[in-house]
C-alpha cells in the first residue's frame, strides 16, 4: 500500500497492509520490520472548573496534499543507508477509543536502522504533514491538539 | 479569491470556505488577511488572525499558508502575488495522530 492518508471506513485492516509490505521486499536484504500503530488513548483532561476525559478523536487532511507530504517522509527515510522500504498510512475521520489512526512500517537490515528510522519518522510526520487532530471529549466539549 | 480553512480555523469560522473580493493591487497575502478579517474577523481574531507590532494582521503563531497546494511559512508567502479566482488555504499548526 502506498503511503497516504485514507478514509478510515476504506482503510483495509493492519493485518493486510502488513502482509503486503512484508511480501513486497522477498528477496531484498531485510532483516527486520518495525511498525508504529498510534491509537487514541483515553485521556483525563483538566478542563474548565473540572475534569473530562477524552470519548473520541477527530482527524482531518487535505486530500492529496496531505498524502504527498507523507510519501516525501516515506521516500526520503526509506533513501537512508540500511532501510529498504517506508510506508506511512494515515487514517482520517473520527475514532473511538482505542482504535488505530496511523500505521508506519519500516523495513530495515538490522532493527538498530529500523528502530532509528521509525522514531525520526513518526516525529517528521507529526511535525511537517497537515493533519489536525480534535479530542471530544465526554462532557461534549472539545479541543484541536497542537503538538 | 477563496480562503480555505482547516481544523480550528474552520471550526472558528464555522464553514470551509470563504469568498474574498481583493481589488487589484491587494492580491497578497495581506490583502488576503485584510479581507478575511472584514469578513470574519470576529470569529478569527486572537486565535487565527493576530495584530502584529506594526499594526497590520498577521496569522496566528503556528499558522501557515497554502498557495497553489504549496504550504508556505508567512515570510515565504509574503511577496506572492495571488491569483485571482485562485485559493488560498489557511492551515493551523500540524498534529498529526
Amino acid at each position: 500500500m502506498r503511503s497516504g492518508t485514507i478514509p478510515k471506513d476504506k482503510a483495509p485492516p493492519f493485518g493486510e497492509i502488513y502482509e503486503e509490505f512484508r511480501t513486497s521486499m522477498r528477496g531484498h536484504a531485510v532483516g527486520a520490520i518495525v511498525t508504529f500503530t498510534g491509537t487514541v488513548r483515553e485521556d483525563a483532561k483538566e478542563h474548565g472548573a473540572g475534569a473530562t476525559t477524552t470519548r473520541q478523536i477527530l482527524i482531518e487532511a487535505i486530500e492529496g496534499v496531505s498524502s504527498e507530504h507523507l510519501q516525501r517522509i516515506a521516500a526520503e527515510a526509506a533513501a537512508r543507508p540500511g532501510i529498504e522500504k517506508v510506508t506511512i498510512v494515515h487514517l482520517t475521520g473520527t475514532f473511538e477509543i482505542g482504535e488505530p489512526m496511523v500505521h508506519v512500517l519500516v523495513g530495515a537490515s538490522h532493527r538498530d536502522e529500523g528502530f532509528k528510522a521509525i522514531e525520526d519518522v513518526v516525529t517528521r510526520y507529526k511535525k511537517e504533514t497537515p493533519l489536525w487532530k480534535k479530542e471530544i471529549y465526554t462532557d461534549g466539549t472539545s479541543r484541536w491538539i497542537t503538538h | 479569491m477563496t480562503a480555505l480553512l482547516f481544523g480550528e480555523a474552520c471550526d472558528l469560522a464555522g464553514t470551509r470556505s470563504i469568498e474574498l473580493h481583493l481589488p487589484d493591487g491587494t492580491r497578497t497575502v495581506h490583502g488576503l488577511l485584510q479581507a478575511l478579517h472584514e469578513a470574519a474577523g470576529a470569529r478569527l481574531h486572537g486565535k487565527v488572525l493576530a495584530s502584529s507590532e506594526a499594526g497590520g494582521l498577521v496569522l496566528a503563531p503556528g499558522y501557515t499558508f497554502m498557495v497553489n497546494k504549496r504550504i508556505l511559512a508567512p515570510r515565504e508567502a509574503e511577496d506572492i502575488v495571488l491569483e485571482d479566482g485562485g485559493e488560498v488555504g489557511i492551515l493551523p499548526p500540524f498534529s498529526g495522530g
